[in-house]
């Protein structure tokens, strides 16, 4: 399910080319958190930055939402009630997808940055994280790829 | 006695009469007038006042005696010559004219003279007013017998005054005395005991120095008495009358003499005793009523008074007042041998020494076993206190343990909103950045980072909640409340861990009365428990069930089961045993806490597994009553 967020992107965007000098067709991201204040945050703070966004709770409505395939770069948590972000990552693996995934987890454990790396994650940020930060690790994972 | 026979007719009326009549006073003087019987008469002729509380004694002893000594019926008239108040001369004729009237043609078979006084009139008069009766005469002293004839069938007991030996005992209990002071009255009688007074002092001169404060008016007496210096003594003798003609008794003087006296008074009177003497070599009024006594039944009883003769005085000892001597601070040691010591107070502790010392012990007994019960109560309520305390160190220590475990799962609960307000806070940044910056966009930034900081402190809060210390409460409690309080704690371990945690409460339960912290603390435990038997389980069938339901008397049960392996039987037994795990790095104490809590809380705590699917950990507690409701009590009608 797409949720529905206030968008500011029609401000941020339309104004100008956005911080990430996004062009006039906005990248999409696809986020996925369970968390409800943490998820519009970042939806808010993404569109801001002149990108497409499209957020779920859980990993199971990403993949009935097919999102994976309009995504040019994933935003997943790590733990989220039943599948977690890893299984979904090793889901597209399979199913082929190339997407870029940028994990973000509060648990700060080296065991969560191997299996980031494993899976060949663009980048894992540990929760509390600045959206700009964010921001930045987006669009430096959407230029690598 | 012989009673007339009453005439027909008026027999009862009569009869009852002279009964009346025999019981009264005047009924034996009637038989005398009539001749009737045998009783013999005594006259009692005082030389002055009967009342006087040394003749009331001695009366009081004579006539006893006199009883005891002459079985027959015996008469005793009362006759006074108040010559103490009035002087013999004026009275004389006229008491003579009055005794004559009144026994004329009447047998008087003893008299007995009181006084020196009553012993002249009786000699004087006898013949003519009690011819054939014999004298009996007492309260007389010796000197006066010396200077007298006694006449014919005159017989007596003398009285000693013992001036010189009570001076010689009042300067043995006072050695220390340099004056005497001697006070007496007016009357004649006085004179007579101050010239008595004299002849025995005289044989002290030398060694005192003597004052007679005598025939002064009452006042002076006093005055002189109040005056007299810490080395003198006072030797009270009498004062039936003071110098300015006041009759007066004798002993009530002596009681003021004594109060305003500055030093100890002796006399030599019984009466004296116990109204202000200290002490005195005294005669007692008993032995001489009854020694007179004794001579007036020997002469009824047809003795010859000229055989029995004129008897020794009775003799004086010594009597000392106790509280006197108390008073001016004199020691029972200085008493002479023998002297009788009257009026001691004695102390309840002399009186009942035994049993105040009993009453004491048991008291004493009692206290002591009071104070070893406080003691013993006292330290039983520390040595609680003291374990209440390490109790709650213990489970505090164990909700730091478990919550150690969850560590992760906290951090991840608080970073989750911080994560959010950093967002939103960079939002709102990037927004002001872009210079067109929408009112509406900026309020929702902020009312969104306001949500997630109250998320985050709400986490801390329960976290506080369940990790400071606290003393232990008893509040009225919703289980199911109390449990999804857990659960919310809970959900980001949940999550990590993959686990599905679902839960069946009965939304019927009576409430708890216990301690939320504490109660929580088991319910984690059991939680944790139960994620740690389903870690091994393949993801997507880690599940945990959290349910309440009613237990069938009243109470609440809690019960926490999963899909994990099971316990096997033998395991089950000591599960709930300190120090027994089955975890690598347990310390075996989560459940022995459990089940202490549980139990503290009047509950009961145990597991069930058939050893292959799956445990259930199951706790009980007893439901609160009711909250305060109005309670209806049927009246019988």
């Amino acid at each position: 399910m797409i949720e529905r967020v206030i968008s500011l992107s029609a401000q941020a965007a339309g104004g100008d080319s956005g911080p990430a000098g996004v062009a006039a067709t906005p990248h999409t991201i696809v986020l996925v958190e369970d968390d409800d204040g943490l998820r519009s945050a970042l939806v808010r703070i993404l569109e801001l930055a002149g990108y497409r966004v499209e957020s779920f709770a859980t990993a199971e409505d990403a993949l009935a939402a097919n999102a994976a395939a309009r995504a040019e770069c994933i935003v997943c948590d790590v733990y989220l009630p039943r599948e977690s972000g890893f299984a979904l990552r090793r889901r597209l693996v399979q199913a082929g997808s190339q997407v870029p995934v940028i994990f973000i987890t509060a648990h700060d454990l080296p065991a969560v940055r191997v299996e980031a790396e494993s899976l060949g994650a663009a980048d894992c940020l540990i929760k509390p994280f600045a959206g700009r930060m964010l921001v930045a690790v987006v669009r430096a994972a959407l230029t690598s790829a | 006695m012989l009673l007339h026979r009453p005439k027909a007719g008026v027999a009862a009326t009569v009869l009852a009469f002279l009964v009346a009549f025999a019981l009264s006073p005047t009924a034996a003087f009637a038989q005398a007038r009539d001749g009737v019987g045998e009783a013999r008469r005594v006259v009692v002729l005082n030389g002055t006042d009967p009342y006087l509380p040394a003749f009331i004694a001695i009366d009081g002893a004579l006539r006893v005696a006199v009883r005891a000594g002459h079985p027959g019926p015996t008469e005793f008239y009362a006759e006074t010559l108040d010559m103490g108040r009035f002087p013999r001369t004026l009275l004389e004729n006229d008491v003579l004219a009055l005794l004559r009237k009144k026994y004329r043609g009447l047998k008087v078979d003893v008299v007995v003279a009181v006084e020196t006084a009553a012993l002249d009139f009786a000699q004087r008069h006898r013949a003519e007013l009690w011819p054939g009766a014999a004298i009996v005469f007492h309260s007389v002293p010796p000197d006066a017998l010396r200077a007298r004839r006694l006449g014919p069938r005159t017989i007596g007991v003398p009285v000693r005054l013992e001036f010189g030996p009570t001076l010689e005992l009042a300067l043995k209990l006072k050695p220390a005395a340099r004056r005497l002071a001697v006070v007496v009255g007016a009357s004649e009688i006085d004179r007579r005991f101050e010239s008595l007074a004299r002849a025995a002092i005289e044989r002290h001169a030398g060694r005192l120095e003597v004052e007679y404060v005598a025939g002064l008016p009452l006042a002076d007496s006093l005055a002189a008495v109040r005056a007299l210096p810490a080395d003198a003594i006072v030797v009270y003798a009498a004062m039936f009358r003071d110098g300015a003609g006041v009759p007066l008794v004798p002993r009530d003087v002596l009681t003021r003499i004594a109060a305003a006296s500055p030093v100890p008074v002796f006399g030599v009177f019984e009466t004296y005793l116990g109204h202000g003497i200290a002490a005195g070599s005294i005669a007692s009024y008993e032995a001489q009523g009854r020694r007179a006594g004794e001579l007036v039944a020997r002469l009824l009883n047809g003795e010859d008074p000229a055989a029995i003769g004129v008897q020794a005085p009775v003799a004086p000892g010594c009597i000392a007042d106790w509280r006197q001597l108390r008073r001016w601070g004199i020691g029972e040691a200085l008493l002479p041998e023998n002297c009788a010591l009257r009026f001691r107070e004695v102390g309840a502790w002399e009186q009942y020494r035994w049993q105040i010392l009993a009453v004491l012990a048991v008291i004493l007994a009692q206290a002591a076993l009071i104070a070893a019960l406080l003691v013993q109560h006292a330290r039983r309520r520390r040595a609680e206190l003291a374990l209440q305390r390490h109790r709650g160190e213990l489970f505090h220590a164990a909700r730091l343990a478990t919550m150690g475990e969850l560590t992760a799962s906290i951090a991840h609960e608080v970073n989750q909103p911080l994560g959010a307000i950093l967002a939103n806070v960079d939002a709102a940044d990037m927004l002001l950045e872009s210079g067109n910056v929408p009112r509406e966009a900026l309020r929702e930034i902020l009312a969104d980072v306001r949500r997630d900081d109250l998320r985050a402190s709400e986490v801390i809060r329960r976290l506080r909640a369940l990790l400071a210390k606290h003393e232990t409460a008893h509040e009225r409690l919703d289980i199911n409340a109390t449990t999804a309080e857990v659960l919310r704690l809970l959900a980001a371990e949940v999550r990590r861990r993959g686990v599905d945690v679902t839960t069946e409460f009965d939304p019927q339960l009576p409430a708890v009365l216990g301690d939320r912290v504490q109660l929580q603390q088991v319910v984690l435990n059991l939680i944790v428990n139960a994620m740690d038997a389903v870690a091994d389980v393949t993801a997507g069938r880690r599940r945990v069930l959290v349910s309440t339901r009613l237990t069938p008397d009243g109470g609440v049960a809690v019960a926490v089961s999963d899909r994990g392996p099971g316990i096997a039987a033998e395991r089950i037994e000591k599960l709930f045993e300190s120090f027994f795990t089955t975890k690598p790095r347990g310390m075996g104490l989560g459940l022995s806490i459990a089940r202490t809590i549980v139990e503290a809380h009047g509950g009961r705590i145990w597991a069930e597994s058939d050893g292959r699917s799956g445990a259930t950990l199951r706790f009980t507690l007893p439901g609160a009553e009711p909250a305060a409701e109005p309670v209806l009590v049927e009246r019988p009608t």
